[in-house]
């Protein structure tokens, strides 16, 4: 029975541990923090064109995502400084290291363009299928 | 113009057809939703309607139940049927 029980604890011991919704904004929060300049510019490498870009944070899109049982996802919005409507689309996925979740990749969703009958609009780089991502152009 | 409108607008319905999807995964979990599990609540029922003293007002009657016959008239009517 002892060693019955012993088992059982040693297999639910190999589970990841959980994160909900608070951590990964609390994860992207601390991420963004890090990231910043003493001006609070988020300095980012377009990932497509290379282009370094200087973004101000907007805000974390609700809800958050969880892809699987060790990858999660958030979507936000950052403007380019100085024009707060040019607004990029930036998503992160993370994962736990350490027993926190860590930002591991970052990819331009959607990148700012201006429309002659709508303004500035952001435009998508790509969709997703099966949680993988797939380019639309 | 129009019809680039038209276009535009059916690109999102074509794009969720052919199984594209704006985000990955699934909406992480709140705390409180996992630590409270969904139909679970703290208390059964609904909360009551407020009434300051339950029941409804008892007819006011200075004592209670009903006048009880008086011994002496039951025994004397016992007595005047064994007359008869």
């Amino acid at each position: 029975m002892l060693v019955l029980g012993l088992l059982v604890s040693l297999s639910g011991g190999a589970q990841p541990p959980e994160y909900y919704a608070e951590d990964i904004k609390e994860a992207m929060s601390a991420h963004i923090a890090k990231q910043v300049d003493e001006k609070g510019i988020f300095h980012l490498k377009d990932d497509r064109s290379g282009e370094p870009l200087a973004l101000k944070f907007v805000k974390i899109h609700d809800p958050v995502r969880q892809i699987d049982s060790d990858t999660y996802f958030a979507c936000t919005d950052f403007h380019v400084v100085g024009e707060s409507e040019k607004l990029y689309d930036i998503d992160f996925w993370m994962r736990p290291t350490g027993g926190k979740l860590v930002v591991y990749d970052t990819k331009v969703h959607k990148e700012p363009r201006r429309s002659y009958l709508y303004g500035w609009y952001k435009y998508p780089r790509y969709n997703f299928i099966d949680d993988k991502v797939v380019p639309l152009y | 113009m129009k019809l680039i409108t038209i276009l535009a607008l059916c690109l999102p319905l074509v794009a969720f057809a052919s199984g594209h999807k704006e985000h990955p995964g699934k909406t992480a979990d709140m705390k409180e939703q996992a630590a409270q599990p969904a139909g679970k609540k703290e208390h059964a029922g609904k909360p009551a309607g407020k009434k300051e003293h339950a029941g409804k007002p008892a007819g006011k009657k200075e004592h209670a139940g009903k006048p009880a016959e008086e011994k002496e008239d039951a025994v004397e009517a016992a007595d005047d049927q064994k007359s008869h």
